[in-house]
């Protein structure tokens, strides 16, 4: 008889028995509803990585302050050392190849959904999302962990992990800068016709957000006809300027959260970034004219007459903006008229964008007629007007690459760190402890 | 009761007296209605004595008015008159067993009631009597100053009991073992069993406990029995009524930089400019009064002179005498229980009710109530019904903050800050932001910012409200003769209402009101948007979960022969659901709440950084379902050899394991000789001997190991707001079930009578496909650590138990000593990465290599300080190295580390002594840990800067060249490196040995005879006085560290409880 009944039991009703789920909050992601809320994970997406502006040259600390950073790593990142920038795993590479994970489990659940009619619409949006945001992050730890792009050298340079697939057991290897580079642009061409042209707001991924992130990437593979091309795809969807005069100066927020310019969402921080700490360089400061607005928005005056970061371009204070916007956008298609030499439109772009900077009627625009002029004109501007917004890195690197001569100094407790031209060191050491594990080659230094 | 029939019987019929009658009776267990073969009747006048049969019967000659004592070695004598035979022809009569010869005679495995004589496996039983020398409001904290074979390990208690069984079987998996409450696993608040219900508790230590409890019994079972009626028993009730005082912990103890050192680091960290980065924040982060100090002092506000004045006083100031004096006070804990059974021949029944009211050393009230009624039918002579139902409700409030509760948004609270003045008025406490921007903050129109933790927990009140209904019933059908079938089924369900209630003059309150206000600038309005008034937070949690299980119990005994099989199946469903929510601008008197926006951003007064209005929100629902079918079988031959076999597979809803996965097979055989009873074998010293032996093979599934992705969702993107989720566990394909196998073999064993007794016991333990946490590549995965089939270990050890009765006469002494040993080592263990850093640490993962115990401790090689600098020096390919990097990463390897040992305890037990004098016994019992280490505290310059968390080593740091001559505590630098620091605190300064002897407890019992007092309604009466946590007799490291109680820990105070128990 209990045979008899432990065999029913077991046959039927049993298996809906041990198939109910132990939380009901758990799931194993196999639906487009799963696959959303894990893009949606803010904490994890939207927060971006740091050591690029670490390690450019926007700001200084004073010896007081470097002293007190807490993490010996930290200090070693700011100095440009060789090696050993990270005390833990909770590095940039841990939270940019998180974001690569939680992608390529988007687009492995996608692959197994096939989406009836009514779903087909937003299997493609969550498609073209997790492609823009992987490739937007690979771009990232390539800014980071790469050398600058060279076409004539990059098949031979050392790139960065692309990982795509959710199977850790997979070995890391690192792939050529060049597929690196292939892998991001098709990515970010493969994600535009999935995406839609308008979302809530910058933290949902649109085919703008894509366009800007392809002007951006091609800018810094020196393709200044396609980047050019995009920047006007982006600007022609989505040309939005805010107009300083209308902000508030004297608040440590002046931007309100999802502004108009704002085209991806990104929030980064660092201690060595930390309003309080970071103070703005030297040589930079004294480029903003009386009238120009960014002089009291970016910025305040420190209790001894040095300028700190107000931060807070992400609509919050205190911290820093590291996505993409329509400034950004409006300078590097300014920068492509000018070098294709077409002096008129380049003038127009960036006199359209500086107009919203100064104080209203203060503003005479640019006329610049010489072409090389202009373009370093617009390169000036640009560097001010995308402070601490995690691009001045990736511009050293690209235009040391075509001469620019860039080299960055640091002067901490007597000693002079010098940081020259296409450095070595412009690629950062990957952890360690990654090299340790998966036998990957480090950067030369 | 039946005292009162004798007399009656007495009167009644006087004039019988002299007459001469022959009776007979049947004498049977009143525990299972068997008949009592071998007990001795004496008639009381005529001193005539004889025997009952087999059958239980004796037939015996005597006067009408005599009385017959009935007795036995293994049962409660009974005297009763002879008229009480006459008016039946054969009249019943039901022993109680004695409780040492419960423990003689059966195991109660939770499933069945074993022959303790036929039974082969490894069970521990521990009687009411032994855990009754301790007091308190629970039980199972008892067992360690009185079990053989296991330890609590504090240090990793913090989700659930501690409690380790024979060392840990698993590496990474589940360490808790199971709990049994009356034949069904229990799910509840261990808290919530009043220690007043328990009759015993068996420990299940060997393979046959994984066999018989399936999955979740790889760790041990831990079976806990109630108290119940029994046929044929007179009413009895026993009343218990003790008070506890605990004395406050010594916060002494702790080994804190001191105020005056931790000065002198704030005056150098404040030269060195450290706090500019905090002063100039946009956090306005607190400070410290002696930094604000310093600052006043730089900037010329306040006169040098007065300002060192000042931060003087402060030197002489330690916030442990505050805590001391304010916060903590005696403990007084108040218990009241009463019992009462009794039974007819077709009826037992038992009721008991408890009421604990503690006080605790922080004046955190809890109080409890326990309800307990139990009853049994005899319906047919075939058919018995039983029932139960337990009831337990509970009440708690939080007190006042204990040390180490009280921080700040820069660290810990320093070492000189007070929270009273002499007068005893509050004093404001850096809390959140530094005093001099609270000072000034929105011109005095905001609410008082103001943190004071004298008064603040006036203001702040958690409030846990408990209830618990357990409710059992059984039916027992004798289906033929031998063969019985059961089913019962239990329903189980525990609310827990949490509310915790911040008055409108608590700091959380006005802080969260303050922060999300707007001051107009021109008319000095402030806009409110979190509503002035109380904030209470609301969670209910609600477990619920049904038992179901259908038994088949056949016992037959034929020629030399005896089978005792059973078979089952067991069904298992608990689901949880919990929610909890936050009410803003609340009034308790009015129960009025002000809605609030919480979809909107708001800018943070201070910081103007924006975020939404925290909504405390939350939902959850979780269901544990576990499906089981066990069989078990001996077979006794000749009495004297036992062979038993038990099998089991569970089935589980665990998520993501596979269907074919789901189930596991666990099985167990053993073996038992009785030596004694084999005709070759004369020893004659021996009154018992006996061997048993068992092997098995257990399974382990840990239900957080996944073998797919899964998500969890959490509220919503407050961006977007679309459903979230976060990636909980990552596809891990490859993993397996951990397998434990165990072999156990035992001699019980007994000389002069008894005098003497106890049980060797030895065992060993083979793990495979152990889950082990490895490093892996976080490129591929975002964790650090994975958990892997990755190592394999082996084990084993002894479990000793002695008793002796070492004098008997006037003054008895008694004696019982456990003791046990235990030892363990990797076999297998795959790690990654070979590097030093993944080895060193506290001992409190796994650090796990081959050979070496599954928890060990290593340190760095120190080379002494640098005689120079005072620069700790470590060894990189033998040479002395300060490269820090290097000694941290590559640079060691795990074969260049020191090892110092196990971490947790190789040999350990305790000893208890009683002695006993007329009405008079007392007991000592002591307990001891040998052959660990443990790694004490060491002071970190990092912690020490960022986080104000120094130790007082600081003082003996290195300052001048010779000084590495008699300290190992490197020099101050700075900046600091972090890496040198963990070099440091990973280095072998600061291991200890951790062998220890502790005098646990001492309990004087007085058991006057009342009898004759109260007219023979007293029938035993016991007054007993315990003193608890006596602290340490002795232990092996010279820094004044208690090893149970290391790092962060306080000592807890003495207790001593009075206390007197009475029987009706």
């Amino acid at each position: 008889m209990l045979l008899a009944l432990t065999a029913a039991i077991t046959n039927h009703s049993c298996k809906k028995f041990l198939d109910e789920k132990p939380n009901k909050k758990l799931a194993v992601p196999t639906t487009l509803k799963d696959a959303r809320a894990i893009l949606e994970n803010n904490s994890v997406m939207l927060v971006g990585e740091t050591a690029d502006e670490i390690s450019a040259d926007n700001y200084y600390l004073t010896d007081a302050d470097y002293n007190s950073l807490e993490e010996t790593g930290q200090q070693r990142m700011y100095t440009w050392e060789p090696d050993h920038h990270y005390d833990n795993f909770l590095n940039d590479w841990f939270t940019a190849y998180q974001k690569v994970y939680s992608c390529n489990l988007v687009l492995n659940c996608l692959a197994k959904i096939t989406p009836t009619a009514a779903d087909q619409n937003e299997w493609n949006i969550l498609k073209g999302q997790a492609l823009m945001i992987r490739a937007k992050v690979f771009f990232t730890i390539a800014n980071i962990w790469a050398p600058a792009y060279e076409a004539t050298t990059a098949a031979q340079t050392l790139g960065i992990p692309l990982r795509v697939k959710e199977d850790f057991t997979l070995t890391s290897t690192r792939a050529s800068l060049q597929e690196t580079f292939e892998k991001i642009v098709t990515d970010l061409k493969m994600s535009l016709p999935l995406l839609p042209t308008v979302g809530v707001n910058a933290a949902y991924p649109t085919r703008v957000s894509s366009y800007a992130y392809l002007s951006r990437v091609l800018l810094s593979m020196h393709r200044y006809a396609e980047a050019g091309l995009y920047a006007d795809s982006c600007l022609q969807l989505n040309s939005s300027l805010i107009d300083y005069n209308t902000l508030s100066a004297t608040t440590a927020a002046p931007f309100a959260p999802f502004h108009a310019e704002q085209l991806y969402y990104c929030i980064s921080w660092a201690p060595q970034l930390a309003v309080g700490r970071a103070i703005v360089d030297s040589t930079l400061y004294p480029q903003y004219e009386t009238e120009d607005l960014r002089r009291l928005i970016y910025f305040k005056v420190n209790a001894n007459g040095t300028q700190a970061y107000k931060g807070g371009y992400d609509g919050l204070a205190g911290s820093f903006f590291s996505g993409i916007a329509t400034d950004e956008i409006y300078l590097t298609r300014a920068e492509c008229y000018a070098r294709a030499g077409d002096n008129s439109r380049a003038l127009a772009d960036i006199n359209a964008l500086l107009r919203k900077r100064y104080r209203t009627g203060s503003f005479l625009p640019v006329t610049i007629s010489d072409n090389e002029a202009l373009l370093e004109f617009i390169l000036k501007e640009r560097r001010k007007e995308l402070v601490m917004r995690f691009v001045r890195w990736m511009d050293i690197k690209r235009l040391n690459k075509e001469g620019a001569n860039i080299s960055l100094q640091r002067k901490i407790n007597n000693q002079t760190y010098t940081l020259a031209p296409n450095d070595l060191r412009f690629a950062l050491p990957i952890p360690e402890e990654i090299i340790r594990l998966t036998g990957m080659p480090q950067n030369p230094r | 009761m039946r005292l009162f029939i004798t007399i009656f019987l007495f009167l009644l019929i006087p004039g019988l007296r002299a007459q001469m009658i022959n009776i007979s009776g049947l004498v049977v267990s009143a525990h299972n209605n068997e008949p009592i073969e071998g007990v001795t009747v004496k008639t009381l006048q005529t001193g005539i004595a004889t025997a009952t049969n087999q059958k239980g019967i004796f037939n015996i000659r005597l006067q009408y008015n005599d009385s017959i004592s009935i007795g036995h070695s293994s049962y409660s004598g009974v005297v009763l008159p002879a008229a009480l035979f006459a008016t039946q022809t054969t009249y019943v009569v039901s022993l109680q067993q004695k409780i040492s010869a419960l423990q003689e005679v059966t195991v109660n495995t939770g499933l069945q009631l074993l022959p303790k004589e036929r039974s082969t496996g490894s069970f521990e039983h521990i009687s009411e009597q032994r855990l009754n020398e301790q007091v308190g409001a629970t039980v199972l904290n008892r067992l360690e100053a009185v079990a053989n074979g296991l330890y609590f390990d504090k240090k990793r208690a913090g989700t659930g009991t501690g409690i380790v069984v024979r060392g840990l079987s698993s590496i990474q998996g589940p360490k808790e073992p199971l709990i049994i409450l009356d034949n069904f696993p229990y799910d509840g608040n261990l808290n919530n069993i009043n220690p007043n219900d328990v009759e015993s508790i068996t420990i299940l230590k060997d393979a046959a406990a994984a066999s018989i409890w399936g999955s979740r019994a790889g760790n041990g079972v831990i079976v806990i029995t109630t108290k119940k009626g029994k046929l044929s028993q007179p009413l009895s009730i026993t009343l218990n009524n003790n008070i506890t005082f605990i004395r406050s912990p010594d916060l002494y103890y702790q080994q804190q930089i001191s105020s005056s050192d931790f000065i002198d680091v704030e005056s150098f960290l404040y030269s060195k400019g450290f706090y500019n980065s905090r002063i100039n924040g946009a956090a306005k982060a607190a400070l410290s009064p002696v930094v604000e100090l310093l600052i006043k002092k730089s900037n010329g506000s306040l006169p040098a002179a007065e300002a060192d004045a000042l931060i003087d006083a402060f030197r002489q100031q330690d916030t442990r005498h505050d805590f001391d004096q304010y916060m903590y006070q005696t403990a007084v804990n108040r218990q009241h229980a009463i019992s009462l059974n009794a039974g007819t021949n077709k009826m037992s029944w038992n009721f008991s009710a408890g009421l604990d009211q503690n006080i605790n050393n922080q004046d955190a009230t809890y109080n409890r109530l326990n309800l307990k009624a139990d009853s049994r039918f005899v319906l047919t002579k075939k058919l018995d019904l039983s029932a139960g139902v337990f009831y337990t409700s509970s009440q708690s409030q939080s007190g006042k903050p204990g040390y180490g509760d009280v921080s700040t948004s820069t660290g810990k609270l320093p070492p000189y800050i007070l929270f009273a003045d002499e007068n005893g008025n509050a004093l404001p406490v850096m809390r959140t932001y530094r005093q001099a921007y609270l000072d000034t903050v929105g011109r005095g129109r905001l609410l008082n910012w103001n943190y004071y933790p004298l008064e603040d927990h006036e203001h702040t009140n958690t409030e846990i409200a408990l209830q618990q209904t357990i409710a059992n019933i059984g039916l027992h059908y004798k289906i033929l003769k031998g063969l019985q079938a059961t089913m019962s089924y239990q329903y189980q369900q525990q609310q827990t209402d949490n509310n915790l209630l911040q008055t409108a003059a608590s700091y959380f309150t006005r802080n969260i009101t303050n922060s999300y206000s707007v001051l107009n600038q021109t008319t000095g309005v402030v806009t409110y948007r979190v509503p002035r008034g109380a904030i209470l937070d609301q969670a209910a949690a609600i477990q619920k979960g049904y038992n179901w299980r259908t038994q088949l119990n056949y016992n037959k005994n034929w020629k030399n022969n005896k089978l005792f099989a059973i078979a089952g199946a067991d069904v298992k469903s608990v689901t949880t659901t919990s929610n909890s929510y936050r009410i803003y601008g609340y009034n308790p008197d009015l129960l009025t709440i002000t809605p609030v926006d919480y979809a909107a951003f708001f800018p943070n007064y201070v910081t103007k950084s924006t975020s939404q209005i925290p909504n405390g929100l939350g939902l959850n629902e979780t269901t544990i379902r576990f499906l089981s079918v066990y069989a078990n079988v001996s077979h006794t031959l000749l009495n004297k050899y036992t062979v038993s076999a038990s099998v089991r597979n569970d089935a589980s809803n665990l998520f993501g394991i596979n269907t074919n996965q789901k189930w596991t097979p666990l099985w167990s055989a053993g073996a038992a000789w009785d030596v004694l009873k084999e005709k070759g074998i004369k020893l004659p010293a021996f009154s018992q001997l006996k061997l048993r032996t068992t092997y098995g093979v257990s399974g382990n599934a840990d239900p957080s190991r996944a073998a797919v992705t899964t998500i969890v969702y959490s509220s919503t993107n407050p961006y977007t707001l679309y459903p979230r989720a976060r990636i909980e566990q990552f596809k891990n394909a490859d993993l397996r079930w951990e397998k434990t196998a165990m072999w156990n073999i035992g001699l019980d064993w007994a000389l002069d009578n008894g005098r003497l007794k106890g049980s060797i016991e030895y065992y060993r333990k083979k793990g495979t496909d152990l889950f082990g946490s490895t490093a892996v590549d976080y490129t591929a995965v975002p964790a650090s650590n994975l958990v892997k089939n990755t190592a394999s270990m082996k084990g084993s050890g002894w479990d000793i138990e002695l008793n002796s009765r070492n004098t008997t006469g006037m003054v008895k002494w008694e004696t019982n000593m456990n003791l046990a040993f235990n030892k363990d080592a990797v076999t297998n263990f795959f790690l990654a990465s070979q590097n030093g850093s993944a080895f060193v640490g506290n001992g409190m993962s796994i650090s796990a290599a081959g050979g070496k115990p599954v928890y060990a401790l290593y340190s760095y090689r120190s080379a002494g300080l640098d005689p120079l600098t005072g620069d700790p020096r470590g060894y990189v390919s033998d040479s002395i190295s300060k490269d820090y990097n290097v000694l941290n990463g590559a640079g060691t390897q795990f074969s260049d580390l020191v090892y110092h040992g196990r971490a947790l305890p190789s040999v350990f037990g305790s000893m208890g002594n009683t002695l006993s004098w007329k009405k008079f016994s007392l007991t000592a019992r002591i307990m001891y840990k040998f052959g660990y280490y443990f790694r004490g505290r060491a002071l970190s310059y990092n912690l020490l800067f960022t986080a104000a968390n120094g130790e007082a080593e600081f003082a003996n740091r290195w300052q001048q060249p010779g000084d590495e001559l008699r300290t190992n505590v490197p020099s101050v630098i700075y900046p600091n490196n972090t890496n040198r620091d963990r070099f440091y605190v990973n280095s072998t300064s600061s291991v200890f040995k951790g062998d220890h002897v502790r005098f646990q407890y001492l309990t004087l019992n007085y058991q006057p005879d009342l009898t004759r007092l109260f007219s023979n309604r007293i029938k035993g009466a016991d007054i007993y006085i315990s003193c608890n946590n006596l602290g340490l007799i002795w232990k092996a490291n010279k820094a004044g560290i208690d090893p149970d109680y290391r790092n962060t820990d306080l000592l807890p105070g003495i207790s001593t409880s009075v206390g007197i128990k009475l029987n009706f």
